[in-house]
């Protein structure tokens, strides 16, 4: 059989005339829960993800709609009147709605709340916390999609970031049906290495991408793991029932990455900043010596200074009595030595009687002499 | 060094010591003429040499630059 050859657009007209005009779904009410939406170009559009079990539906709702639409928030479950629309451009279709009632929580948001809420009261949050991350970081365990865009951000980081540690990936499925087997067989490959660190991660995508996370036998297995786990897992949006388990949780996996790299560097950086605060102790407790030092120098030059004026000062006191004193100046000034017969110096009238001989030295020669008349008088 | 320097301002000190005891032994006038002479010339040699290690170490401290406390 031949097959019917056509071009892409010829293709996509016959589609958008199918879908459009021959199978009647210009009116349509669809019920499901909001999963994802968001605004686009301003508020101008609303495109939203209906889901219902494992299936989802992309809708939108253009601006001239928009004013009908009430309040909406991810979980509630709704019913959505509109058509299908083949974009003929894109190739795509997608259901354009209308107006939209909510009637009530979804179940997947349900299911949800009591998953959280049970984990949340048996403890399972607190049981790893951040303290428990070790300082010092030398082998760390990513598990991610391999060649990801998370894969390819982390790997980013790590060559740009210094850090301390070797990284090695564990290749795992980060969505899909499989997915949640897969991420705790990488878990079970990770923690019989015994590295320091896991690290789970998986860049941003639909709310139902993240479906794994929320994993009950994924989640119980992070909480009893023995090694440190953390999690940088899609948009700040998307914080799932794994991240609330791990020791700690990042927005997206290059926050993750990154707090990963400087944890690992604190050590180095507050081993750093002792040595600085030590060098700068060394260099004040240095300063002050060198002025102290100073100090003592002037001081002490000055108690030279002033002891060897002193000296100096006592030195000529010595010499202006030693002048006075000289012998032979006091002879030549008409003074006489006197010694009795015992070769004592005659001092005093009391050595002396009548006819004593005394012995008189002079400036020029000796001479003896007779007293012949002691007269005792006291001078004053 | 410092051994050195305290030996010399000991040696000034006994100097000065033996020229006060020496000017009160002149001042006694207990020793015979002779002796005083004798004494009093020593003396005068004795100024003049404690002079003279004052005036040395004058210089000296002149000479004396300050320590630079290179860290």
């Amino acid at each position: 059989m031949t097959p019917l050859r056509l071009t892409v657009s010829e293709f996509n007209t016959i589609f958008a005339d199918i879908v459009h005009h021959q199978l009647q779904l210009n009116k349509l009410c669809i019920s499901g829960e909001i999963t994802q939406f968001n605004y686009y170009n301003d508020k101008q559009h609303l495109y939203l993800t209906l889901s219902h079990n494992n299936d989802h539906l992309q809708c939108v709702v253009y601006n001239q709609h928009l004013k009908k639409i009430p309040v909406i928030h991810n979980g509630d479950h709704c019913e959505v009147i509109g058509q299908c629309k083949f974009l003929k451009h894109k190739g795509q279709l997608i259901f354009s709605a209308v107006a939209i009632g909510l009637d009530g929580t979804g179940d997947k948001k349900t299911t949800r709340t009591r998953q959280l809420s049970k984990f949340n009261k048996d403890g399972k949050f607190k049981l790893k916390t951040e303290s428990d991350i070790p300082t010092i970081l030398e082998n760390v365990c990513i598990i991610t999609s391999n060649q990801s865009a998370a894969h390819h951000d982390i790997m980013s980081i790590l060559t740009k970031s210094p850090h301390t540690f070797e990284s090695i990936l564990i290749p795992s499925s980060v969505q899909g049906l499989v997915a949640p087997r897969e991420l705790q067989q990488a878990l079970t490959i990770a923690e019989s290495l015994s590295p320091d660190l896991i690290c789970i991660s998986r860049g941003g995508g639909q709310d139902h991408d993240f479906d794994c996370f929320f994993d009950d036998s994924l989640a119980n297995h992070i909480c009893h793991s023995s090694i440190p786990i953390v999690t940088g897992i899609g948009h700040k949006i998307n914080t799932t029932l794994c991240c609330l388990c791990a020791n700690q949780h990042f927005e997206t996996p290059t926050a993750m990455i990154q707090w990963v790299s400087d944890h690992s560097m604190h050590p180095i950086h507050q081993a750093s900043i002792t040595l600085d605060s030590i060098k700068n102790q060394i260099n004040q407790t240095l300063q002050n010596l060198t002025t102290t030092l100073t100090h003592i120098e002037d001081e002490f030059h000055q108690s030279i200074e002033k002891n060897l004026a002193l000296l100096i000062q006592k030195s000529m006191h010595l010499n202006d009595q030693i002048v006075t004193l000289n012998p032979i100046e006091k002879l030549t000034n008409g003074f006489v030595y006197c010694k009795t017969d015992t070769e004592k110096p005659l001092k005093t009238v009391q050595q002396i009687k009548k006819n004593d001989t005394i012995y008189l030295t002079l400036r020029n020669g000796k001479a003896s002499a007779t007293i012949k008349h002691v007269n005792q008088t006291t001078y004053s | 060094m410092e051994r050195q320097a305290l030996q010399s301002n000991m040696s000034i000190k006994q100097h000065i010591h033996d020229l006060e005891t020496a000017i009160n032994d002149l001042k006694s006038n207990d020793l015979p003429i002779e002796d005083q002479v004798t004494l009093y010339q020593q003396t005068i040699k004795n100024a003049a040499q404690l002079h003279e290690k004052i005036n040395k170490i004058s210089e000296s401290i002149q000479k004396t630059s300050p320590t630079k406390h290179e860290l």
